[in-house]
């Protein structure tokens, strides 16, 4: 039987390991190294936050008012991390992501001048998400559920 | 032969050096004047000049061209209620005033383009919650068809679109115009490295007018 040609330059690659001079072994040591790198890297990756969709849905959605940080602007945009939505409990923040000021003005928590608009185009597995994100990035790194996410969902429905 | 050609490519070197070296001084040229010059019968260049308009502010002060009378302003279209791109221009808008807080030559000039829900008061609520001086940043709103038209003039497009976020469609650029009412230089304000350009335009376009200003005196 005949070995395709693919397959027999990587068994000769493999083979090669020991035959190499020194200087092309110092070149796989490097390359080596950088493999290493690059899965330290990785791990850590995996650290910065296990909220990815929720992440790019609030960098899409609300970031540009509210900042990447969720600092806010000045007084003309309010800050995330400060925000009573995130931090009581039975404070409604899936009302306020989907239906913005129509939604705070009705429970004149503060009127809010410029207008937050409403985001009616999220689906709730993606307001699920933003929460989730929120409350992992800013708040009390409590989860939520899709169910819980409906529930409230269907308390401001117009 | 040899050495006549190295010290040939020596001296093509040399040249192409200094050459650039100049090209690096030149770069204190004035800003050009944009837009399409008009020529006169009588062989004039007009330039493109932004036409009289009669606005109202914040605090429902009359705002002409002559509230701009020997002072750089920077225009730009927006509305209170814009959830796209306003916010990030408002950014950098208030990134610039910062940046020239103390020079009082600057003006910063903000047209709504949403003239149904801006009025005077909720311009005086977005200057106030954006902590400027009033009387340096001018938010402006008007009659409709003249805020619209003035757009143009500042290179900008706005117009009303039910599909827009917000239901106004506009561009995000900010205009540098000078004392005789000429643009000077824009970028895009929503992208943070275009405003650093114009940053420097605008310190240029501020000392060329000092200097303006210190012939006019001495004369």
């Amino acid at each position: 039987m005949k070995p395709n040609r693919g397959s027999s330059i990587v068994r000769a690659g493999w083979k090669s390991t020991y035959e190499l001079p020194p200087g092309l072994n110092r070149i796989k040591i490097t390359f080596g190294s950088i493999f290493a790198l690059f899965f330290i890297f990785f791990l850590f990756d995996g650290c910065t936050g296990p909220f990815t969709q929720g992440k790019a849905l609030y960098e899409a959605n609300c970031s540009r008012c509210h900042g990447s940080d969720g600092q806010g602007f000045e007084n003309l945009y309010p800050g995330i991390r400060e925000s009573p939505y995130l931090h009581e409990k039975n404070l409604n923040l899936a009302c306020v992501i989907v239906y913005g000021s129509t939604f705070l003005d009705q429970n004149s928590h503060k009127s809010a001048d410029p207008l937050m608009p409403e985001n009616k185009h999220l689906t709730s597995v993606e307001v699920l998400n933003i929460v989730n994100y929120l409350s992992w990035e800013f708040g009390k790194q409590t989860q939520h559920t899709i169910e819980s996410v409906m529930r409230n969902l269907e308390k401001c429905e117009p | 032969m040899k050495l006549l050609s190295e010290k040939g490519s020596i001296f093509i070197f040399c040249m192409l050096f200094f050459q650039i070296l100049g090209c690096q001084s030149n770069q204190e040229a004035p800003l050009p004047i944009l837009g399409i010059p008009e020529i006169q019968k009588n062989g004039d260049t007009l330039f493109h000049t932004i036409p009289e308009f009669s606005l109202v502010d914040q605090d429902s002060n009359k705002v002409t061209n002559s509230t701009f009378k020997n002072k750089v302003y920077v225009a730009d279209f927006f509305f209170t209620s814009c959830p796209s791109i306003c916010p990030i221009m408002t950014r950098q808008m208030k990134r610039i005033y910062e940046q020239f807080e103390h020079e009082n030559k600057l003006m910063f000039l903000s047209h709504s383009i949403d003239t149904r829900h801006d009025s005077v008061p909720v311009l005086k609520a977005y200057a106030d919650r954006l902590n400027i001086n009033h009387d340096k940043w001018r938010f402006v709103t008007g009659d409709k068809s003249e805020i619209y038209a003035l757009a143009n003039d500042y290179f900008n497009v706005a117009y009303e679109d039910e599909d827009a976020p917000g239901g106004y469609d506009h561009s995000g650029k900010l205009i540098l115009v000078d004392s005789q009412g000429h643009i000077r230089s824009f970028c895009d304000g929503t992208d943070p490295e275009s405003v650093d350009e114009f940053m420097k335009d605008i310190a240029q376009l501020l000392n060329e007018e000092k200097k303006r200003q210190n012939q006019l005196t001495h004369q």
